[in-house]
């Protein structure tokens, strides 16, 4: 194999495709990216088995056997480089591949593509576009509710429930929970509902160019294809049943508070610095225009309170919240305005922006913590 | 002169005293009943076996049968004293094949209760008898279907010192839960319920064997059982042993029977242990039922009087057959199921695990390659993933939690003064002087050797990683105020009867740490859990805690350590684990700024040290 390959160029594509390389695995070959090279082109591919991410970049002089190279040794040697073409080539016997850019010249070992796991061949059962920039957005609002825990697979990814009525994203974690339901993706029932990988989204949303072209999204039995340009995202699906989320979000909560984001984000981070630091649980007392916060460590002797001026007529309510939770969610948020509704003290909080995006409606969900009496 | 104490005449004992007495071997507790009366019912051929007990048994107990039933006559002698059916002579004592013998236990229990007893044979005239105090207060003729009724009430309510002993209702429930869980086991063909406070805990239809033990403990079970059949030397060895998921801290569940007859037997699941050898993890054990059948005189059940053990002729060969019939019944598994799980950090394995199972399935033909075991270090330097109670990683650096517990170690040491703390170096200043500085070995990858300034300490690292887990579990334990993170979804607690019973006696530690729950008709819905947990999945440390509470059987003060020790075990680092210098560094540092560096959770020691003097003993040099 031999081809020819601006630095920066190389780079960015090694870059993008090193997150999908595990960083621990008892099988070697996933540490590997695969190169394809046509005369002018390169594919290259790494994959997880459950992720796989293909490229396609613009070479000169492309020939030869398709070939695997350790991923992170090669990136490493690639960004230590200066801005000028790279040559890669393998050596007599296909053992090695030598890396030339200038007077710096590099072998390291290389593999022959066969035991690399290749890509199953797809049935695409539908079909849809959509702008990614929107996709990016929805995926960062969601993706910090995603839970990471194995053990529960189907909290892990994202719910995609294609409906008649809208495109709802659900992820929770079981503590809180995103919805946004995008209106503009209506009616694209063919697709059913899936559950995506968290993992895959991310990588959707960072590993692929531009704003403006739209992204392909094909279903086919078990898993999904984003394609934009010559890159491609193949991830499997989590199959598994989601959980009755309509049936958890309240409601009835009429006790509403509406304040400035800025000034709430800012209270809640302040009195977190003194809450105990494995619950972080922060206290909310809400009455007429006020909202005290206040937190404690009892253990190490720590407190804090702090009042903000808000928008409320409901009930006097005193109710607990994980810290880092509410800072993630108002994070979140891009609104000036934010408004919390709350039931008791014992029920799931609800946080949504004052006015929504256009064509979309956004609601976050909180568990609060019970407090002992 | 004092005055001499007066002497009493000796004499023979009232035969009601001697029943009291002999009660007390036999009959211990509500479930002991239940064991004697279901015996005679089980003798007497039943089909069905329901039983009803209130307070645990305490108050009320009753056993019904549609066995043979008994004429009149033979009613009225079966409640006095080593009256039996089933022995006429001392001959017979060693083929003794029926459950109960010894013919005392219809006398002994009418001795300490108030006892009913209505029986008809099939000639269809019966007698109803009431005892109490062990005398005959009334008695009078019945007809009706075939069978045998017994009442107990107010049991031990007249010897109230043993009364006191008794545990509470749900102890004594859990007790006659274990009884007719063997008995249940050992006759398949028989029906049997149990009702507690008018509430149905179970009715097993008759079934085949291995239906039945789906029945009494789910049959969610049976996947991941082997059967075994084997007769060797005229030992049937027949049964069920347990795959790796149903291996359970402490002596979980293990059924032995001999020859229809459930006994305990250290021999025996010693035997079984064994066969499974290294695929064991250790203080683990295998869920087993084993049924052995042998000539009767090869077997000695009149050890105990509640029969519970028994002495074999040739104790060693019974051990080597056993061991080699569950090898014989290990090695038909498909490798996988003997194999302990992957750890979940390998992708490979978890895309293996899901698409066994309802999970993600594989985009790819995965390239041939079987994959390697290998555990992943769950060290000090990165926080293991499940363990529930670290701080969450602030950025997930290793490097930055490393130098946390650095910190601490040395903010520890410093409050404790150096002397608890041999000479180890820092990570700072092993950087600073990475050269000409003696490092730290690992012998075998099980020992890490270091050097201190008055010699030579050794320690086990898997015991050194249980120690910190431990302690830090516990310190996260003890402050937490049982304040409770809500949770979206309620999840249900699958539990078997006997943890369920466990449970609801621990139910209040449980609350007080923070976990809120739901019960509705003998479910139990888990609504939140500890704030300070980071799990998603606390149901497994809840069947921890139930565990550990069965093994130490109730003695257990705190659910806290329990469930402490249970994370510290399964999250320390094994041994065979290599590791390099930083790590065992920061082992080392950790360890030493624990409150009790030098034992274990359970008691074994965690440090050998080797003084100068000694050495310089063993080489002579003075």
């Amino acid at each position: 194999m031999r081809f020819t390959v601006p630095q920066k160029e190389f780079l960015a594509h090694l870059q993008k495709l090193i997150a999908v390389v595990p960083s621990k695995t008892t099988h070697p070959m996933l540490n590997n990216i695969l190169f394809h090279v046509d005369a002018n082109e390169a594919r290259l591919t790494a994959t997880d088995l459950e992720v796989s991410f293909t490229t396609r970049m613009k070479i000169e002089g492309g020939e030869g056997e398709d070939l695997a190279i350790q991923a992170k040794r090669l990136m490493e040697i690639v960004r230590e480089l200066d801005e000028r073409p790279i040559t890669l080539q393998t050596d007599r016997n296909g053992k090695q591949v030598e890396i030339q850019s200038g007077q710096a010249l590099f072998h390291i070992p290389c593999e022959s593509a066969e035991t690399f796991p290749s890509l199953p061949g797809i049935e695409v059962s539908a079909e849809l576009e959509m702008p990614l920039e929107r996709l990016r957005s929805h995926i960062e609002r969601l993706g910090f509710a995603v839970s990471n825990d194995d053990l529960r697979p189907v909290l892990t990814g994202i719910l995609f429930e294609f409906r008649e009525e809208a495109l709802n994203l659900v992820a929770t974690d079981g503590h809180r929970l995103v919805r946004i339901q995008d209106h503009q993706l209506a009616g694209q029932t063919r697709l059913g509902s899936v559950i995506i990988p968290v993992k895959a989204l991310n990588l959707v949303s960072r590993g692929l160019e531009g704003s403006e072209a739209p992204v392909k999204l094909s279903l086919a039995q078990n898993h999904l294809v984003f394609s934009q340009g010559g890159a491609q995202i193949y991830t499997t699906l989590i199959s598994g049943r989601y959980p009755a989320y309509e049936g958890v979000i309240p409601q009835q909560n009429e006790n509403i508070m509406q304040g400035t984001r800025s000034i709430l984000h800012r209270a809640v981070k302040q009195a977190a610095n003194c809450a105990n630091n494995v619950t972080h649980q922060i206290n909310f007392g809400v009455s007429e225009g006020k909202l005290v916060i206040t937190a404690e460590d009892n253990e190490f002797g720590s407190r804090a309170r702090n009042e903000v001026d808000v928008d409320y007529a409901g009930e006097t309510l005193d109710i607990a919240f994980n810290a880092t939770y509410l800072d993630q969610m108002l994070r979140h948020l891009d609104t000036e305005q934010v408004v919390f509704k709350f039931g008791t003290a014992e029920r799931a909080a609800l946080l949504l922006p004052e006015i929504n995006r256009e064509a979309e409606d956004l609601l976050m969900l909180l568990m609060p913590v019970r407090l002992m009496r | 002169m004092a005055d001499l104490p007066v002497r009493r005449p000796v004499r023979l004992l009232p035969a009601a005293l001697i029943h009291k007495i002999a009660a007390g071997e036999v009959i211990e507790r509500p479930a002991s009943v239940v064991k004697e009366l279901v015996e005679n019912s089980l003798d007497a051929g039943a089909t069905r076996v329901d039983v009803v007990v209130e307070a645990g048994g305490k108050n009320f107990i009753q056993v019904e049968d549609d066995g043979c039933g008994m004429a009149p006559d033979d009613a009225r002698l079966s409640v006095e004293a080593h009256a039996t059916s089933k022995l006429a002579s001392l001959e017979e004592l060693d083929t003794v094949l029926t459950l109960g013998f010894r013919g005392e236990a219809l006398a002994t229990i009418a001795a300490v209760s108030r006892f009913e007893l209505r029986t008809v044979p099939a000639s269809g005239e019966g007698l109803h008898l009431w005892i109490a105090d062990g005398r005959l207060q009334d008695e009078a003729p019945t007809t009706g279907e075939r069978g045998t009724r017994i009442m107990v009430r107010n049991l031990f309510f007249s010897t109230p010192a043993r009364r006191k002993f008794l545990s509470s209702t749900r102890g004594e429930l859990r007790h006659v839960l274990i009884t007719l869980r063997r008995m249940g086991l050992a006759h398949p063909q028989v029906a049997f319920r149990l009702v507690s406070e008018g509430q149905e805990l179970f009715h097993w239809q008759p079934a085949s064997g291995q239906v039945r033990v789906g029945q009494v403990f789910g049959e969610h079970l049976l996947e991941h059982l082997l059967p075994m059949d084997q007769e060797i030397q005229g030992l049937r060895m027949r049964g069920w042993v347990g795959t790796v998921n149903t291996f359970r801290r402490g002596g979980g569940d293990q059924h032995l029977f001999i020859n229809g007859r459930p006994i305990v037997s250290r021999l025996v699941n010693h035997a079984v242990m064994a066969a499974y050898g290294h695929t064991l993890p250790r203080e683990q054990s295998p869920f087993f039922v084993l049924f052995l059948e042998c000539d009767p005189r090869r077997v000695d059940v009149n050890v105990h009087p509640a029969k519970r053990e028994v002495r074999f002729d040739d104790e060693q060969g019974l051990h080597a057959l056993v061991q080699r019939a569950v090898e014989h019944a290990l090695s038909q598994a498909p490798v996988a199921s003997l194999s302990p799980r992957q750890t979940p950090e390998d992708p490979l394995a978890l895309a293996m695990e899901r698409d066994e199972g309802a999970g993600r399935l594989l985009p790819f033909a995965p390239a041939p390659t079987p994959p390697s075991r290998q555990d992943s270090f769950l060290g000090p330097v990165q926080a293991p993933r499940d363990l529930p109670f670290l701080p969450q990683e602030k950025g997930g650096m290793a490097r930055e939690g490393l130098r946390e517990y650095l910190a601490s170690a040395h903010a520890a040491r410093e409050r404790f003064g150096d002397d608890a703390a041999p000479a180890v170096v820092s990570l700072e200043e092993e950087e600073r002087r990475r050269d000409g500085e003696p490092g730290l070995f690992q012998l075998h990858r099980t020992y890490i050797m270091a050097q201190t300034a008055s010699g030579l300490i050794i320690v086990d690292q898997h015991v050194a990683h249980e120690r910190i887990l431990y302690e830090r579990c516990l310190r996260a334990l003890r402050s937490m105020r049982g304040n409770s993170q809500r949770l979206l979804f309620p999840q249900p607690l699958e539990l078997g009867e006997e943890d369920r019973l466990i449970f609801e006696e621990l139910l209040e530690a449980f609350m007080q740490m923070g976990f809120t729950m739901e019960m509705s008709q003998g479910d139990v819905l888990l609504t939140g859990i500890p704030a300070e947990l980071r799990t998603v999945h606390p149901e497994g440390l809840i069947q921890d805690v139930l565990d550990q509470f069965r093994i130490e059987a109730g003695l257990l003060p705190e659910p806290g350590q329990a469930l402490a020790a249970s994370v510290a075990c399964k999250a320390a680092i094994k041994a065979g684990q290599p590791l390099n210098q930083v790590e065992m560094r920061t082992l080392l540092d950790e360890l030493f700024a624990c409150e009790q560096p030098f034992t274990c959770p359970h008691g074994r020691p965690v440090v050998v040290t080797l003084g100068l003097g000694e050495l310089n003993r063993r080489f002579d040099r003075s």
